[in-house]
C-alpha cells in the first residue's frame, strides 16, 4: 500500500517534471522550427546551440516584477492563470504514456489514473482550460483582454460539439473510453487514423482551437488585440498561460496519438514509451508547420465553418461508422 | 563598514568567487540578459530596418530576442524606433510606466536619439526628455548590424551590472530626466528670412476653350487672373465665386472628377497674405486645373468646399492647423496634424520659427477618468457601446496609426481617426534648406520605397527649372524605381498578410526586400535612404556589375512572387480573410482622390505612368492590372501584378540600358567633376555657388507629379526665385486614402478592421509629413 503510494508520488512528480522541461522544450523547438521555415536560424546564442534559451526565459520571467492594473478585479485576476495552469497539467494524468511495466513484483501503468472514462475525463478537464482565459480576459479590466475572452467562448462553443462527436467512432470501434483500453484496442484492430480518417483530421482541427494556436488563436490574436486576452498580464502569471498553452499542445498530440496512432505501440527495437514521444513529436513538429503556414480565421468565419462544416460532417461519420460496427452495413 | 575592520580584507574577487549569493546574483543577470524579449515602438523609418533586423539575414532570434511583446507588461527592452514627436511623447511615456521592472530602453537612430535633422516645432529634440536610454545607436537609419551590436552590448551591461548599481542608476537617470524636460521647449532655430518677396502676376493669353468657358458661367469679375507656367494652368478666382467655380468644374467640359490637394501659402508680406490652392484632375480627360484664393490675415475667413468635395475636409484642416485659415461651413474644423499645445499658433506660417516647439501636457493621473469620442467629446470609459483606441502604438497599426472606434462588441460602430503622429515637419523643414538638402527630407516620406519620393522630387523641381536629365539617368531612374516599387509593394503584402496571422510569407518577401537593398547599398552606400538622385540626374554612376546584380534579382524574384502565390492566394482561409473585405467603390475611390494601386482596385485604369508618362515610360512595355471589386483581395491582386510588371519593366530597361552622362550638365544646376573643381577656378565657383546658396530655379510654381508606389506623388513647389523652396505642398497618396478609412470601417469587425489598413498601404512618413 505504501509502495503503491510512494510510486504513485513518483509518478505525479515525474510526469510534471517531464511536461515542465516538454514545455520548455516544445517552446524552443517551436522558435527553432519557425526559425527554419522562415529563412532564420531562430535561438542558438544562449547556451550551446541555444539549448539554454528556455532556462533564461524561464529565470527571467520569474524575476519580473508582478503587475496587477488598478481597476482589475484582483481575486480573479490571480485566480485565471492558475486555472489556464491546472487543467493543462491535469489532463495528461490520464494518459498512458507506453505499456505497463513490471518493477519491484508491482506492474506500474504508465499514468497517473486509468479511470474507464479515461477520455470523457481529458475532455472535461481540458475543456476547463477556457475559463482561464476567460476569466483572467474579464479581471484585467482592459478592452482588449476582455475581446480575447469573449472570442475564447465564442471559439469553444463552435468546436467542442465537433471535437467530441469526433472521437464517438473511435469509442465505438474500441468498445471503451479507457484510453488504454483504445490503445489495446488498436493492437487488435490497427490503427484508427485509417478507419477514422475524416474524425482524425476534425480532431486535428479542434485540437489546434483547443490550444489556440494559429490559424485559431484568435483569443491572443497579437496583431489584432495586442496580446489579447493576458495583455496584462506579466512575469510569472503570464508564463503560467505560455506553459498552458505549450503543455496543452503536448497534450492535444498526446491524445492524437493515443487515438488515432496506437499511442506506445511500435516496433520492438523501440521500448513502447519511445514510440510514444517519437509520435508526440511528430505531432507537435504538424502543429509548429500550420503555425508557419496559415492565417488567422475570422471569428465568425470559425463559428461557421465549427457549425456548419465540421459538425454535420462528423455527425454523418459518426452515424455511419455506428451503422458499420453494429453491423446494419 | 569600519575600514580597519579585518573582514575587509577580503578582496572584491574573493568575494564574487564564493558566495552563494553573487552566484545566484550572477545567474539572475545572466537569464535577464539571455532573455530580452523587445517591444518595438516603431514609428518611423528605423522601424523599418528594425524589420530587417528580425528578418532571415539578420534574425535577432539568435539572441532569443525574436518574442516581440506589443504588450509593455511582458517586455524587457523598449525599442524606441524612428521619430518621436511631441505630440508621440505621452503615449512613449505611458508605454515605458506601463513596463514590469527590470526594463530597459534601446533608443534607434539620430531622431529618437537628438531630433536627427528635423530641428523643428513638432520632434522632441532625444527621447531622453521623457525616459531614460540605455543605449543609444546612431544613424540615419542605423544598419541592422548596428542593431544587433546594441543587444549584445546591453546583454554585456546587464551581466556586469549588479541590481544595486542598476537602481541606483535609474534613481540617477530620474535625476538627469526631470532637468532635461524643464529646457526642452525652448529649442529654436533662426527665424526665416525677412527678405521681401515680390510674386509676379503674369496674366498671359491662355489659349484654352475653358477659360473662356469658366469666365462666361461665373462672371467676368470672378476670375482674377490666368496664368499657365510650364503647362500648369493656374486661375485665380474671387473669394465669393470659390464654392460657384468648385461647382462648375465638376460638369463638362472641365469635369474635374477628383480634388487632388489643397494647399496653403503664406506670402508674409502681400495683402492679401494668404492663398489658398486647390489642385484638381480629370480622370476622364486626363487634364488638371489649379484655383487659387487670396485670404487676407486680418480676417482669414474662407468657403468651405468640404460640402462640395468631400475630400476636402482633411485638406482644409490641414490648412486651418497650418496656417489658421477659418473655412466657413466646414463640418469639423479641428487641428489634424500638430498637437493641442498649438493654441492659436499656426506653425506653417512664414513669421513662425521652424524650432519653435509648444508645451505638451503628459498624463499624470495613472488612469485616465474619460477618453474621447469618435465625435469627438469626451465620454466615461464604461459607456456603452465602448470606445476601443486602436494605437498609436499598436502591432498592426504601424506605428503611428490612431483608430478611436466605437464598438459593440466586435463590430465597430462609429469611428475617427488621429494622425500627426509623427508629423515631422518635411514642408517647414524644405522651406528652411536648399532644394539639394531636401532630397534626403523626401527620402524619409515613404521610407517603405525612398528612391521614388526624391525621384519624384527631383522631376518636379526639374520641371521648375525647365531640364531634362540625360537618357541614361532616366532609364536608370525608371529601373530603380521600378524596384523600389516592388520592394514597397512586397512589405505592403508581406506586413498585411503578417496582420492576418500568416508569419511566414513576409520573410519571403523580405529576402526580395534584402536582395533590393544590396542593390542599392551597391550604387549609393546606403541601404534605406540611399539620397542617390540629384537634381540633373545621379550623384554618381552606377558600379560596373549593376547589370549583373539587376539580372539576379530578375532572376530570384518570380520564385519569391510563387511562395507567396502557394501561401496567401491559394489559401482558402486567407481568401475568406480578404475578399469582400473593406470594398472601395469607385465613385468613393475618385471622390476621395485615391491613386496607385488602391484606385486601381477599385476599377479605375489610371497610372501617371501611362497617363502622363515621364522619364520615358512610355518606350518600355507594361500593363496596368486593374481590380473589379475594390477589396482588400483584388488591392492584393493588383499589387502584386504590378510586381511583375515593374519586374518586365526592369527587364526590358536593364538591356537597354543606354552609355553616357548621368546628370545634366549645367553650371547652374549641377557640381562639376571633382578634378575639375580642384584644377579649374570656374569650376571651384561653381562648386561654392552650388553649396552655398543652392539651385536658383526662376520664380513661378509648378506641381510635378509621378508615380509613386502608393500613388500619384504630387510636389507643388513655389519658387521666389531664392536658392530654398519657398513652399514646397506634398500631396502624399495616403493621406488621401486614409480620410476615407474611418468611413470605411464603420460596421465592420475588428479583425477587418486590421486586415482593411494593411492593404491602404498607409505610410505614417507621408501621411503626416
Amino acid at each position: 500500500m505504501i509502495l503503491e503510494i510512494v510510486v504513485l508520488v513518483v509518478k505525479i512528480l515525474l510526469l510534471v517534471a517531464i511536461l515542465m522541461g516538454g514545455f520548455a522544450y516544445t517552446m524552443l523547438l517551436e522558435r527553432r522550427l519557425l526559425g527554419f521555415f522562415q529563412l532564420r536560424l531562430g535561438p542558438n546564442r544562449v547556451g550551446p546551440g541555444g539549448m539554454l534559451q528556455p532556462i533564461a526565459d524561464a529565470l527571467k520571467m520569474m524575476l519580473k516584477e508582478d503587475m496587477m492594473p488598478a481597476g482589475a478585479d484582483s481575486f480573479v485576476y490571480r485566480l485565471a492563470p492558475v486555472i489556464a495552469g491546472f487543467a493543462a497539467l491535469s489532463v495528461d494524468a490520464v494518459i498512458p504514456f507506453g505499456a505497463p511495466i513490471h518493477l519491484l513484483g508491482l506492474t506500474i501503468s504508465l499514468d497517473i489514473a486509468n479511470p474507464s472514462i479515461g477520455l470523457l475525463l481529458a475532455f472535461a478537464l481540458s475543456s476547463l482550460g477556457v475559463y482561464g482565459i476567460v476569466l483572467g480576459g474579464w479581471a484585467s479590466q482592459n478592452k482588449y483582454s476582455l475581446l480575447g475572452g469573449i472570442r475564447a467562448t465564442a471559439q469553444i462553443i463552435s468546436y467542442e460539439l465537433a471535437m467530441g462527436l469526433s472521437v464517438m467512432g473511435v469509442l465505438l470501434m474500441s468498445h471503451t473510453a479507457n484510453l488504454e483500453g483504445i490503445v489495446l484496442a488498436q493492437k487488435a484492430q490497427g490503427w484508427f487514423w485509417l478507419p477514422q480518417i475524416v474524425p482524425f483530421l476534425i480532431f486535428m482541427v479542434t485540437a489546434i482551437a483547443e490550444t489556440n494556436r494559429t490559424p485559431f488563436d484568435l483569443p491572443e490574436a497579437e496583431s489584432e488585440l495586442v496580446a489579447g486576452y493576458h495583455t496584462e498580464y506579466s512575469g510569472m502569471r503570464f508564463a503560467l498561460y505560455y506553459v498552458a498553452e505549450y503543455i496543452n499542445m503536448i497534450t492535444q498530440s498526446g491524445l492524437i496519438v493515443t487515438l488515432f496512432f496506437g499511442g506506445w505501440l511500435g516496433p520492438s527495437f523501440l521500448p513502447p514509451i519511445i514510440w510514444y514521444f517519437i509520435k508526440v513529436i511528430i505531432a507537435i513538429f504538424v502543429f509548429v508547420w500550420i503555425r508557419a503556414t496559415l492565417p488567422r480565421f475570422r471569428y465568425d468565419k470559425l463559428m461557421s465553418f465549427g457549425w456548419k462544416i465540421l459538425l454535420p460532417i462528423a455527425f454523418l461519420y459518426f452515424v455511419g461508422t455506428a451503422a458499420f460496427v453494429s453491423g446494419v452495413l | 563598514m569600519d575600514v580597519s575592520n579585518p573582514v575587509s580584507d577580503f578582496t572584491e574577487a574573493d568575494v564574487s568567487r564564493n558566495i552563494l549569493a553573487t552566484r545566484l546574483d550572477a545567474l539572475k543577470r545572466w537569464a535577464k540578459s539571455g532573455s530580452l524579449w523587445p517591444m518595438p515602438f516603431g514609428t518611423a523609418c528605423c522601424a523599418i530596418e528594425f524589420m530587417a533586423v528580425a528578418s532571415e539575414r539578420y534574425d535577432v532570434g539568435r539572441f532569443g530576442s525574436e518574442v516581440l511583446r506589443y504588450s509593455p507588461r511582458q517586455a524587457d527592452v523598449l525599442m524606441v524606433l524612428g521619430t518621436i514627436t511631441d505630440k508621440m511623447g505621452p503615449v512613449l511615456k505611458t508605454i515605458y510606466d506601463q513596463m514590469a521592472e527590470p526594463k530597459w530602453v534601446i533608443c534607434m537612430g539620430a531622431c529618437a536619439t537628438s531630433g536627427g535633422f528635423y530641428r523643428s516645432y513638432h520632434v522632441m529634440q532625444g527621447i531622453d526628455e521623457i525616459i531614460p536610454v540605455d543605449i543609444y545607436i546612431p544613424g540615419c537609419p542605423p544598419t541592422p548590424e548596428a542593431v544587433l551590436r546594441s543587444i549584445i552590448m546591453l546583454e554585456e551591461k546587464i551581466r556586469q551590472q549588479g541590481v544595486a548599481s542598476a537602481k541606483r542608476e535609474f534613481a540617477e537617470r530620474a535625476q538627469r530626466l526631470h532637468t532635461h524636460t524643464e529646457d526642452a521647449s525652448v529649442t529654436s532655430l533662426d527665424p526665416p528670412s525677412l527678405e521681401l518677396i515680390e510674386f509676379s502676376t503674369r496674366t498671359d493669353d491662355v489659349n484654352l476653350p475653358w477659360v473662356a468657358e469658366l469666365t462666361n458661367r461665373l462672371g467676368l469679375a470672378a476670375i482674377e487672373t490666368a496664368t499657365d507656367f510650364r503647362g500648369d494652368f493656374t486661375i485665380r478666382v474671387a473669394p465669393g465665386a470659390l464654392i460657384a467655380a468648385c461647382r462648375l468644374l465638376r460638369e463638362a467640359p472641365f469635369s474635374m472628377d477628383m480634388l487632388m490637394d489643397i494647399a496653403g501659402v503664406d506670402y508674409w508680406t502681400r495683402d492679401p497674405r494668404f492663398d489658398v490652392v486647390y489642385h484638381f484632375y480629370s480622370s476622364t480627360q486626363r487634364h488638371r486645373i489649379r484655383l487659387k484664393v487670396g485670404v487676407s490675415e486680418s480676417a482669414p475667413l474662407i468657403d468651405s468646399i468640404a460640402g462640395e468635395w468631400p475630400a476636402a475636409n482633411w485638406y482644409e484642416r490641414e490648412v486651418y492647423d497650418l496656417y489658421g485659415m477659418q473655412f466657413r461651413g466646414h463640418p469639423d474644423l479641428r487641428r489634424i496634424l500638430t498637437h493641442d499645445g498649438f493654441g492659436d499658433l499656426h506653425p506653417m506660417r512664414k513669421d513662425y520659427p521652424p524650432g519653435l516647439r509648444q508645451p505638451i501636457r503628459y498624463p499624470t493621473e495613472a488612469v485616465p477618468a474619460a477618453e474621447r469620442s469618435p465625435r469627438g467629446e469626451m465620454v466615461p470609459l464604461d459607456i456603452h457601446p465602448t470606445i476601443m483606441n486602436i494605437g498609436p502604438s499598436h502591432p498592426s497599426m504601424h506605428g503611428t496609426f490612431r483608430l478611436i472606434a466605437q464598438v459593440d462588441g466586435e463590430r465597430v460602430v462609429d469611428a475617427d481617426v488621429e494622425l500627426g503622429y509623427l508629423h515631422r515637419n518635411f514642408e517647414k523643414m524644405a522651406e528652411t534648406h536648399t532644394y539639394w538638402q531636401t532630397i534626403p527630407y523626401c527620402d524619409r516620406l515613404n521610407y517603405v520605397s525612398p528612391m521614388c519620393n526624391s525621384v519624384g522630387f527631383a522631376l518636379a523641381v526639374e520641371k521648375l527649372l525647365g531640364v531634362e536629365v540625360p537618357d541614361r539617368a532616366q532609364v536608370l531612374r525608371v529601373i530603380l524605381n521600378e524596384l523600389s516599387r516592388v520592394m514597397d509593394h512586397a512589405v505592403c503584402i508581406g506586413t498585411n498578410v503578417l496582420d492576418l496571422g500568416l508569419m511566414t510569407d513576409y520573410f519571403y518577401l523580405w529576402e526580395l526586400r534584402e536582395q533590393i537593398y544590396d542593390l542599392l547599398e551597391s550604387c549609393s552606400g546606403a541601404r534605406l535612404h540611399v539620397s542617390y538622385v540629384r537634381i540633373g540626374g545621379f550623384s554618381d554612376d552606377v558600379p560596373p556589375d549593376f547589370v549583373e546584380q539587376v539580372r539576379r534579382i530578375l532572376h530570384a524574384a518570380p520564385r519569391i512572387l510563387k511562395d507567396t502565390e502557394t501561401l496567401v492566394t491559394r489559401s482558402a482561409i486567407a481568401r475568406s480573410r480578404m475578399q469582400g473585405v473593406g470594398a472601395i467603390s469607385q465613385k468613393d475611390a475618385l471622390e476621395f482622390g485615391f491613386t496607385g494601386p488602391n484606385l486601381r482596385a477599385s476599377g479605375v485604369a489610371y497610372d501617371v505612368r501611362k497617363d502622363h508618362p515621364y522619364s520615358g515610360y512610355d518606350q518600355w512595355e507594361f500593363e496596368i492590372p486593374i481590380g473589379r471589386q475594390g477589396d482588400v483581395f483584388d488591392r492584393y491582386l493588383v499589387r502584386m501584378e504590378e510586381m511583375r510588371q515593374s519586374l518586365r519593366i526592369v527587364g526590358q530597361a536593364i538591356e537597354n540600358l543606354p552609355e553616357g552622362p548621368i546628370f545634366w550638365d549645367d553650371p547652374r544646376i549641377t557640381l562639376a567633376p571633382k578634378h575639375r573643381v580642384y584644377t579649374n577656378i570656374e569650376d571651384l565657383m561653381r562648386q561654392f555657388k552650388l553649396i552655398m546658396e543652392g539651385i536658383k530655379p526662376p520664380v513661378g510654381e509648378v506641381y510635378g507629379f509621378s508615380e509613386a508606389a502608393n500613388g500619384e506623388l504630387g510636389y507643388y513647389i513655389v519658387s521666389d526665385g531664392g536658392g530654398r523652396p519657398y513652399r514646397i505642398k506634398v500631396r502624399s497618396p495616403s493621406f488621401a486614402h486614409y480620410q476615407l478609412y474611418p468611413r470605411m470601417v464603420r460596421g465592420m469587425d475588428v479583425s477587418d478592421v486590421i486586415a482593411t489598413i494593411g492593404s491602404l498601404n498607409i505610410v505614417a512618413g507621408e501621411l503626416d509629413r
